[in-house]
């Protein structure tokens, strides 16, 4: 047998041993989208695929269409997690996202309709380090895919030449390209969501704009302020330019948001701020970030 | 490993060029064909075959004259017959065979540009009618075979729809090219899909004197399948019965109830329900 042959081989035997956990997610009109059976029982799936939050159904491997309950979604990293009552559903076989190099030969899988699975080839065009969306969420890794994208294609699972799920494939977060949601990401907001029904993150209650002061140094100035907000209890003021957070510098909102994880609820923040041309210090308690502000 | 492959590719797709033709159409345009037998017999879809003479130029730069044997715009296949012989004919692979996932190429002109060669992988396989591929086609791709990684013709490309390329199966390709192109069996029905919710195909008429009307098949007589296959699409029971030997077992709902009907097409007259 020639090598493409066996290359042949290889990639549809990892599209067969993966499509068992893959399911297709009827969460909206039309198409509906793809998710993977990330531990049984529980489907991740798109965040943004999904229009409703009840009277959801999940379509498995085997054909059989059974009801699901939404556990929670995180918009910023675009999951959303199912819990099912189906039984021996099985669970996809978890690889290592952090294996990938730009230039691996990977399969992206959906199931957008009934009558099976599908694939796409895909490679991987980009990897980085941790990077945040645009919707504010936190990403371990950057997984960039060269991938067409097809109706139904979100939700579904970046699959690597052993049939192991490496990611979840979203189109979500990006305007021109396909990224994936690598393993780790997904296995922390797999965790929150179904033991919070929420991803727990810190909040100021501020907008920020960066700017440059006459002096040199950078900043970034409060434009808005919730009165009842945390940072609006400590008392900071619309026109106040935030310079360090904790003694470390502030040039844009991702170096705040570095201050704001799951752990920081509940700390106090020691905020330099530069207040009518003088220099003062502020404490925040971090609070919690109201669900459906992102 | 990548160095074979590479290697594998290019012999693959050099092979896969030469056993396809440039059919030529009206005003620059036109599509593409695959050469299927030696003796110049080459298969194409019917919309690239709309003339009964036309011309079309094979890999080596040759240009042959092209009559249209065949034609079944229904199934979007036609046959052609060069008028130069000894021509490297493609062999057929098995479509029923394909995996999703698995590789496959793809010949023809896309934008008028003979010899293109095209890349990727099976990406469902949920209807008896289509292959579908993740697979770049162009306008001019129409006609020209899909490959799997061995060369062997699995499809007819055809069609783009939803950014997913569409192909005829080459197993339906085979049995149209066995029967040299003429019609398929006909049941002499006329049928409307049902959903109840499973799929069926109602006969709403009957010819006089057709098969259907010899097996005792009636007005409302709704057809669910055919040789222990469930329709899902309405193409399907010409698929069935262009697949099967002679005599078709035909699923029919009458009344409520399941039953059997024999169709044998080589004495229509004995056809009976059995069951």
């Amino acid at each position: 047998m020639s090598t493409l042959s066996a290359l042949s081989n290889d990639l549809a035997s990892a599209a067969e041993r993966a499509s068992r956990a893959v399911v297709s997610v009827h969460g909206r009109q039309h198409v509906p989208s793809s998710g993977v059976l990330w531990q049984p029982n529980v489907v991740v799936t798109a965040e943004h695929t999904l229009k409703r939050d009840e009277e959801i159904t999940v379509t498995l491997a085997d054909g059989r269409n059974v009801p699901a309950v939404l556990a929670g979604r995180d918009a910023g990293t675009d999951l959303a997690v199912l819990k099912l009552d189906g039984g021996d559903t099985g669970a996809a076989e978890l690889g290592d996202t952090a294996s990938l190099k730009v230039g691996h030969l990977v399969l992206a899988l959906g199931r957008a309709s009934e009558k099976g699975v599908s694939a796409s080839l895909a490679f991987v065009s980009g990897v980085g380090g941790a990077w945040r969306t645009w919707r504010s969420g936190q990403v371990d890794q950057l997984v960039r895919l060269d991938v067409a994208i097809y109706p139904g294609f979100s939700g579904g699972p970046l699959v690597d030449s052993e049939g192991r799920v490496v990611g979840i494939n979203t189109s979500g977060l990006s305007r021109f390209m396909a990224v994936s949601i690598p393993v780790p990401t997904t296995n922390r907001v797999v965790k929150d969501l179904l033991e919070k029904g929420r991803i727990v993150r810190g909040y100021l209650g501020i907008g920020m704009h960066p700017v440059k002061l006459p002096d040199g140094r950078s900043g970034l100035i409060v434009i808005n302020v919730q009165p009842d907000g945390p940072a609006g209890a400590a008392g900071l003021l619309i026109g106040d330019v935030l310079l360090t957070l904790d003694g470390k510098e502030v040039g844009d909102t991702d170096d705040v948001h570095a201050h704001l994880g799951a752990d920081s609820v509940g700390k106090t923040l020691k905020a330099a701020i530069v207040r009518g041309g003088g220099n003062l210090e502020i404490a925040i308690k971090v609070g919690e970030r109201p669900r459906g502000e992102e | 490993m990548l160095a074979p492959v590479i290697g594998d590719f290019t012999e693959t797709a050099d092979r896969l060029r030469r056993s396809t033709v440039h059919v030529e159409g009206p005003r620059g345009g036109g599509g593409s064909g695959v050469i299927w037998r030696a003796n110049g017999l080459v298969v194409t879809n019917a919309h690239v075959a709309r003339r009964a003479n036309g011309r079309m130029r094979l890999a080596d730069g040759r240009v042959a004259r092209a009559t249209v044997t065949a034609r079944d715009p229904q199934l979007d296949l036609a046959l052609l017959e060069a008028d130069v012989h000894d021509l490297p004919a493609a062999a057929a692979g098995d479509s029923d065979e394909l995996r999703v996932g698995e590789i496959v190429l793809a010949a023809g002109s896309p934008y008028g540009y003979a010899g293109t060669v095209t890349v990727g992988v099976v990406h469902a396989r949920s209807s008896r009618r289509w292959i579908e591929a993740d697979l770049r086609l162009g306008p001019g791709n129409s006609g020209g075979p899909l490959a799997d990684a061995c060369g062997r013709i699995v499809g007819i490309n055809t069609m783009v729809a939803n950014g997913v390329a569409l192909a005829i199966p080459s197993n339906i390709v085979e049995r149209f090219v066995a029967r040299r192109g003429k019609p398929t069996r006909r049941l002499g029905v006329t049928v409307e899909p049902v959903s109840m919710p499973q799929f069926g195909l109602l006969i709403v008429e009957i010819e006089a004197g057709g098969v259907a009307q010899k097996a005792v098949l009636r007005v409302g007589d709704i057809l669910t399948g055919a040789d222990n296959r469930p329709f899902e699409a309405p193409f399907d029971l010409a698929l069935a019965l262009d697949a099967s030997e002679g005599v078709s077992q035909l699923d029919v709902l009458r009344g409520g109830r399941t039953m059997v009907c024999e169709v044998d097409f080589a004495h229509p007259a004995v056809g009976a329900v059995v069951g």
